[in-house]
């Protein structure tokens, strides 16, 4: 079954005699540079950061919804990575890529143009746009990052502080893996 | 040697030539006489040419023999050969005659026998060497009882067969130099072969696996410094021990890809929703 491609006409439309911008017509938007966002995000608490992002993440899972409608459910991972890295793209969030390793769900997202917490600030659009769409509560866990890139390791709220300490322990991509699938019944 | 002495002498020297020129001559024999007027127009005379001391003037012999003492003349007495005492044929004594006194005979240098023969040339040329050719002097050197000085120079030249030219130092100083040179070369270059002599190669032993092979006993001195400086204690075989391959290592880590990747193909969500509640229940069977 082909996926549907995420359609981007309509998305933002700009209204040049009010001034205005929005999503798809209806909800409101302001175009800022991140240079601002990066002022702000450097001396924003954490809960701050996480609210921005949860914030985007709710705009972007309300992006697909008007696109797929009900047949959200049934998306693979194929349709939600195409639409939901539409709804990112369109946020100027980055590149959204999700991989498949057995029955972990790891998600790449690279390019992201800001510099102040970028990694919290994506993690929480994720987060929250799994739980608009699949009312699934998550939790990504970054197993890899540098300036404009992260990889993010979705798991249970309560398995992630685990997982975090694997990761500070330094153990390896395989190794982590072969942890989560440890004592899982095929 | 006063100057009447040396005068008397060569007086007397004269005298001994002047009679000497009235003896006969010996006949001319070696080779049949040309005419001298054909080898002039045959083969002129090479403009040098310098004419033979034996045909100078009588009165440059006197200027050059002044030096001459009366026991350095030697008086060489020719003994009678019948040959030479007997007339000899008309014809012989006419061409002789000729030839000795025509002035082209001057180019036409004596043959060795007949240099011999003239025993009265000979007497005053070892006194005037210098003057004379070096086939004159050869064959003066060649007579019995010759000047001690025509022998030696005769000695000290290099044989014709020797490629080594004989270096003769010129003075005193050169000769030191020479030998004080030949002494240093003299100096054994040999180095001497040492006094301990051969020594015995010892078995080569194969030390077994995690030891060190054990060496050789050190002198006293050598173990008192390793006495002084810190212990450090090698034990290799916990050194060895401690190491583990990394081949072993990366192969768990294959086997763990293996198995993950194998899971991955295992399992086969039909929606991401699905992948969503799977990856959720990871990690929580422990």
């Amino acid at each position: 079954m082909t996926q549907p491609s995420f359609d981007a006409a309509g998305a933002l439309e700009f209204d040049l005699a009010r001034g205005s911008l929005t999503f798809d017509g209806k909800v409101a938007a302001l175009a800022v540079p991140t240079s601002a966002l990066d002022a702000l995000f450097k001396r924003a608490p954490a809960d701050i950061v996480e609210g921005f992002g949860k914030r985007l993440g709710s705009q972007a899972a309300e992006c697909v919804r008007e696109r797929v409608g009900e047949h959200k459910l049934s998306l693979s991972l194929d349709g939600v990575t195409e639409h939901l890295g539409g709804a990112f793209a369109l946020l100027g969030l980055g590149n959204l890529q999700m991989e498949r390793w057995g029955k972990a769900l790891v998600v790449n997202i690279s390019g992201i143009p800001l510099k102040s917490a970028h990694v919290a600030i994506v993690r929480s659009a994720l987060e929250s746009a799994l739980l608009h769409l699949f009312e699934r509560t998550v939790k990504g866990v970054a197993v890899s990052q540098d300036e404009s890139s992260v990889k993010l390791l979705v798991v249970a709220p309560d398995v992630a502080p685990k997982v975090e300490a694997w990761v500070q322990q330094g153990f390896s991509w395989g190794e982590l893996l072969d942890k989560l699938h440890r004592g899982v019944s095929a | 040697m006063s100057a009447q002495q040396k005068v008397a002498a060569l007086e007397g020297l004269l005298a001994r030539i002047q009679a000497n020129r009235a003896l006969p001559r010996l006949p001319y024999v070696a080779s049949p006489v040309v005419p001298a007027e054909a080898i002039l127009e045959e083969a002129p005379a090479p403009a040098a040419y310098v004419p033979s001391a034996v045909e100078a003037a009588p009165e440059e012999i006197e200027a050059d023999d002044v030096e001459l003492f009366d026991d350095e003349i030697v008086e060489v007495t020719v003994d009678s050969d019948p040959s030479a005492d007997a007339a000899p044929p008309a014809t012989e004594t006419t061409d002789f005659e000729l030839s000795f006194s025509d002035p082209a005979d001057a180019i036409s240098e004596p043959s060795p026998s007949e240099a011999e023969a003239n025993s009265t040339e000979t007497d005053f040329s070892d006194v005037s060497t210098a003057l004379e050719p070096a086939a004159a002097s050869d064959a003066q050197a060649a007579v019995a009882g010759a000047p001690a000085d025509a022998q030696d120079t005769i000695e000290e030249e290099a044989p014709a067969s020797s490629k080594r030219a004989k270096v003769t130092p010129t003075s005193m100083s050169e000769a030191l130099a020479e030998a004080a040179s030949q002494a240093e070369r003299e100096v054994p270059l040999k180095t001497p072969p040492p006094e301990s002599g051969p020594q015995a190669a010892s078995p080569v032993q194969i030390p077994a696996a995690g030891r060190l092979p054990t060496l050789p006993p050190e002198p006293a001195e050598e173990q008192a410094e390793v006495a002084q400086a810190p212990a450090e204690p090698v034990n290799t075989a916990a050194a060895f021990a401690a190491l583990e391959p990394e081949v072993a290592t990366r192969a768990a880590a294959d086997a763990n890809v293996l198995r993950i990747v194998g899971a991955a193909t295992a399992f086969k969500p039909k929606s991401f929703l699905e992948l969503l509640d799977a990856t959720l229940g990871l990690s929580r069977g422990e």
